[in-house]
């Protein structure tokens, strides 16, 4: 086993994972950009190493940084957390050319699932559907319109070499067709160089489920269940929850063992993640993409299998056997989590910066946080604005929707906007409580995303407001950039301008 | 702990030492609003409250609460029905980060005095540090000093009474009363000057770090 490991990472995922390392026994070492030098998971670590800037590319994707930093404090293994390097091969190839464990898959399996057609190819190949594709075509071609006329409208066409949208159209009549795919197809001639294009089923309003996997170096995988990540804002997900409500047992094994099957074709060593659409009126599920490496939302697994997902990783990277069975993976209650983020939920989730200056999280029974920030840190425009993630465990997911919607109402965060009104307001939905949603749930019910009436309780904030203006409470909290004091006293503030 | 009482209440008498406290606030989240004017009365441990401008939708126009101060920028409101909740601030800059029960409110503090007496035409250049300022407009009902007068940082020199409601005015500093500009009976307006000081060679309140 490894003795030292460095996180090539930030914010609550380091945190957590040096958690993990010290209970194992394995001393955690840091890096940090100079914006981070006081976040927690500097101060959580065995060791840090300063990294030389503040904007992520200048440090934490720095691939040639992280192995050095690495050599020099002669870590054995790297983990990546998630984003940044994490599913970057050329950060697990750097490693294995410099005798550094990657907690990780190999950069082979890696390049080939990061590429959306291979990892197509190789979902196909045992058998495991992804959204039904014609082959390449073009405006006018008998493929084009044999495919249009077995799958129907609305239909996509989608650029072969495409990403980020570009070379992507919806297709709503048969008489747009021809037109739609010679304009996806300048487009993505303009965008990619590669004026390739193909129609795929259009699925209206699916589901997001994804199943995790576990693989050892020796042959042996299993699944760890599914989590249902439909709630969504801005295509990223912001709820997540285990088991899905919308998944049958039958249809869980299916999920399942497809997902064991395509980790296995693809040669796949330590955790990862199987996402997929899931059309839950047809039973019906596609393959979307395969994620190399550690979810944010990995902890609601944890959850409902007692398990450390780190654990695992650090186990298997190690080139220990995964002694876990298929038959063993028996998940128990229902877990959530709520991603805490740094911005305002009423003005299209605009990002918010500034000093926590309150930050007191709820603590109770079933309740876990993993966050990456303390009271009186900064929040700098710099990176990702998730702060923390809080989830709730319960035996029924009645009761853990309960759990969550109480901690949710009593998560002291002030000093910059958070979504935690909205997350509250998603608990509170009876839409959410029945388990009735998909992707486009916050889409559908924009009251969601405007501010509530509050009614006595807006008086009782004015009135509370003049109290507080009133009150003599000097801030001990650390002044923020520009030597502005973070928080004034009110009352010496409204002297001075009563009496000039 | 001060039980301390937040009431539309306005029909008292009295002259207990009281320090009176009056501003104007604007809401700016979740939902960006007018802004209000509050004044406040602490007599004998209750804060008598006054707030000023439309009600919020489906709320009353006065409510009742009672505040529990747990330490700094926190406390527990007991609301009528007897529900309690908690609630914590933070100060951001002027702008009023309020957590209650939950949801967060942020408040802009308007400049009460200075900004009214500007409004009024009444240049706030011309008034030396020191000097004591009508906080709302009302009528002058005793006047505590007389010119020669040393007061102390806080001392009581003045009653006002102003919707129906008596005021103390308090100086701000040490100092020694140069001028009454007022007498008793007499209205004045808001930002008004009510006494001059003249400086003082002791030091004035060493916290009086303003954000300004």
């Amino acid at each position: 086993m490894f003795t030292k490991v460095l996180v090539a990472n930030r914010g609550e995922i380091a945190v957590r994972i040096n958690q993990t390392l010290r209970a194992m026994g394995i001393a955690p070492v840091a890096v940090y950009s100079e914006p981070d030098a006081g976040s927690p998971h500097v101060s959580g670590a065995a060791e840090s190493v300063a990294l030389a800037g503040a904007t992520a590319e200048e440090t934490y994707l720095d691939i040639g940084g992280m192995v050095r930093a690495a050599l020099d404090c002669r870590a054995e293994a790297i983990h990546p957390g998630y984003g940044f390097l994490s599913e970057n091969p050329a950060l697990a190839s750097a490693c294995r050319d410099a005798g550094i464990a990657f907690i990780g898959p190999t950069p082979e399996s890696m390049a080939a699932l990061g590429d959306k057609l291979r990892a197509k190819d190789i979902a196909g190949a045992v058998g495991v559907a992804s959204v039904p594709s014609s082959p390449e075509c073009g405006p006018g071609d008998a493929a084009a319109a044999e495919f249009a006329e077995r799958h129907g409208f609305p239909l996509m066409v989608k650029a072969a070499a495409g990403g980020g949208g570009r070379g992507m159209r919806l297709v709503n009549r048969r008489q747009d067709l021809d037109g739609d795919v010679e304009l996806a197809s300048r487009e993505a001639q303009a965008a990619f160089g590669d004026g390739r294009v193909f129609l795929e089923r259009y699925v209206a309003r699916p589901r997001h489920v994804e199943v995790q996997v576990l693989s050892d170096g020796f042959g042996h995988t299993v699944h760890l269940g599914e989590r249902e990540c439909s709630i969504q804002r801005r295509h990223q997900k912001i709820i997540e929850e285990t088991p899905s409500p919308a998944l049958t047992p039958e249809l869980r094994e299916r999920m399942g063992e497809a997902a064991v099957a395509v980790a296995r074709q693809a040669g796949y060593v330590n955790a990862g993640t199987l996402e997929f659409l899931l059309d839950a009126r047809a039973g019906e599920f596609y393959f979307l993409e395969m994620n190399a490496r550690l979810q944010v939302e990995h902890p609601i697994t944890e959850a409902v299998l007692g398990l450390d997902l780190v654990e695992w990783q650090v186990r298997i990277a190690a080139g220990e056997r995964l002694t876990l069975r298929q038959e063993d993976v028996a998940p128990r209650g229902h877990a959530i989590e709520c991603r805490i983020y740094a911005e305002d939920p009423y003005r299209d989730f605009v990002p918010s910066t500034g000093t926590l200056l309150r930050w007191r999280p709820p603590s109770g029974p079933g309740l876990r946080l993993d966050s990456g920030v303390v009271e009186g840190q900064e929040v700098s425009i710099y990176y990702d604005p998730m702060l923390a993630k809080l989830l709730a465990w319960a035996p029924t997911r009645e009761a853990s929707l309960a759990r969550m919607e109480v901690a949710l109402s009593q998560f002291q965060a002030l000093g910059v906007i958070t979504n935690i009104p909205l997350l509250r307001a998603v608990m509170q939905h009876s839409q959410f409580q029945r388990g009735e949603y998909d992707t486009g749930f916050l889409e559908w019910n924009p009251a969601v995303t405007r501010p509530a009436a509050y009614g006595e309780a807006r008086l009782m904030a004015r009135s509370l407001a003049a109290w507080a203006s009133g009150q003599p409470f000097e801030s001990t909290l650390p002044q923020v950039s520009g030597g502005q004091p973070s928080s004034v006293s009110p009352w010496q503030a409204a002297g001075a301008r009563r009496l000039p | 702990m001060a039980g301390v009482r937040l009431t539309g209440r306005n029909d008292f008498t009295g002259k207990a030492a009281m320090t009176p406290s009056q501003g104007e606030m604007r809401e700016l989240y979740p939902q960006p609003g007018e802004a209000y004017r509050y004044r406040m009365e602490e007599r004998e441990g209750c804060f008598y409250f006054d707030l000023e401008g439309d009600a919020p939708e489906g709320s009353e126009s006065a409510i009742t609460l009672e505040i529990e101060s747990r330490g700094a920028g926190e406390g527990l409101c007991r609301t009528e029905s007897g529900r309690t909740v908690s609630f914590s601030w933070v100060w951001v800059g002027s702008e009023l980060h309020l957590w209650l029960d939950g949801a967060l409110f942020v408040f802009q503090r308007e400049a009460p005095v200075a900004g009214a007496g500007r409004r009024r035409g009444r240049a706030a250049a011309g008034d030396a540090p020191g000097d004591v300022l009508a906080p709302m407009p009302g009528a002058v009902l005793e006047v505590l000093v007389v010119e020669g007068d040393r007061v102390e940082s806080n001392q009581t020199v003045m009653i006002m009474e102003s919707m129906k409601m008596e005021l103390v005015i308090t100086a701000s500093r040490s100092g020694v009363v140069r001028r009454v500009a007022v007498q008793p009976g007499q209205q004045v307006e808001r930002g008004m000057r009510l006494l001059e000081l003249a400086p003082d060679l002791q030091p004035t309140n060493p916290t009086g770090n303003g954000e300004d």
